[in-house]
């Protein structure tokens, strides 16, 4: 979920720079997991990728972003998250 | 290993590891890969290319998370070098040992091979060529010996003497065998030998006929119904012509062939390892001639009479 937040917030996301973002929330992951992960996501069609070779320097990214199903799962996930979130709140006062 | 080949090398094993994926999908992934080490090292300049393939770690171990989040069956880690060399070692060892062992068996066969008719025994494949009508004996086609022929002819009473047993020794041997039809023991040989030698002995109760210090002989020898016969030796072509005494023949390479006597009964007991025999005929009477015959290699065959 912290992953789709993130290439949500920045529109669009390759993977190195997703490692560095999640490494600056404290949500260190391994880049031999999250590459695998990525590529899931996409043929689930969460995701989209476009390969950037212009707008670049040095070497051809692959950029990750949001497709329409994948913004819909994740305000489901958001409203999930809330609702559990609040059940916990509540067990705790 | 420069940094090119080293990535090169991990690109290549990641390639294979990911083998049950389309070839697109596996040039997608690893272009995604060179590309993530490539900015890793431009970006972190004191991290070397070796430091940031160990942070993304092995490439089975990578390859086998794409083929796991994609629903495939992670492959097998793959044996480590030692053993595949081992194994590599001793199937090729075995090869060999087998290859070895089916070129002895085509070179060396027919273990024995005796031509009859030419006198002429051949063992294995050709390698020991041993011609009785000429006194050759050749190995390999590279030791030839070719002996002189020497007349040896001779005759013996046993009638009277205490002689229970005529025995006769030879290396390489053509004997004729017949019943003798008085009570003289009777030979007549050719011989292939470099110098003369003792060829008749006498120890107690046998009459020794020895061929031992002869390449080849050939006789015909006449053996009286009084005395039983002994034969042993290494090479021979042995025939038994309507005998009627026992006989007791131990020889290592040999064709053995029996003609009987009519009215004469027979009981044999041979001994056979590689070879066979046939035609012979045991008597269940009780005064039967015991014809004991042992070979090594070759064969018995009785003829009718």
């Amino acid at each position: 979920m912290c992953i789709l937040l993130l290439i949500q917030k920045h529109n669009k996301l390759y993977g190195l720079d997703l490692l560095d973002k999640l490494k600056e929330i404290d949500l260190e992951i391994k880049e031999g997991t999250l590459y695998p992960l990525l590529n899931r996501m996409t043929e689930d069609q969460i995701l989209k990728s476009i390969w950037d070779t212009e707008n670049v320097k040095g070497h051809p990214r692959k950029f990750y972003s949001l497709t329409k199903d994948g913004i819909k799962m994740l305000g489901e996930m958001k409203l999930e998250y809330s609702r559990l979130y609040k059940i916990y709140v509540n067990l705790n006062k | 290993m420069s940094t090119d080949a080293s990535l090169e090398q991990y690109l290549f094993k990641l390639d294979k590891a990911l083998g049950q994926m389309s070839v697109s999908d596996r040039a997608e992934i690893i272009t995604e890969i060179k590309s993530h080490i490539l900015d890793s090292v431009e970006r972190n300049t004191d991290q070397g290319i070796q430091q940031t393939l160990d942070a993304l770690g092995a490439p089975e171990v990578v390859a086998n998370r794409y083929l796991m989040e994609k629903g495939l069956k992670p492959m097998k880690p793959g044996k480590s070098p030692t053993i595949k060399w081992l194994t590599i070692g001793f199937l090729g060892t075995l090869g060999i040992f087998f290859l070895f062992v089916t070129i002895l068996i085509w070179k060396f066969t027919p273990i024995i091979k005796i031509d009859g008719a030419n006198e002429r025994i051949s063992i294995l494949g050709g390698l020991i060529d041993i011609d009785g009508n000429d006194g050759k004996f050749n190995v390999d086609g590279k030791i030839n010996i070719e002996g002189k022929k020497r007349s040896f002819k001779g005759s013996k009473d046993i009638a009277g003497s205490s002689i229970k047993i005529v025995k006769v020794t030879f290396l390489n041997a053509n004997l004729k065998i017949y019943s003798s039809k008085s009570n003289q023991l009777t030979w007549d040989c050719k011989l292939s030998e470099e110098k003369e030698s003792k060829n008749v002995s006498e120890i107690g109760e046998e009459f020794i006929l020895s061929f031992n210090n002869t390449k080849t002989a050939k006789c015909d020898v006449y053996v009286p119904a009084t005395v039983s016969l002994k034969l042993e030796g290494g090479n021979g072509k042995i025939d038994f012509e309507k005998i009627s005494f026992a006989v007791d023949a131990n020889v290592v390479n040999g064709d053995i062939s029996f003609t009987p006597e009519a009215a004469q009964k027979y009981k044999f007991e041979t001994e056979i390892v590689n070879g066979s025999v046939n035609g012979l005929n045991s008597s269940p009477v009780k005064d039967a001639l015991l014809i004991k015959i042992k070979i090594i290699n070759g064969k018995v065959a009785g003829n009718e009479s």
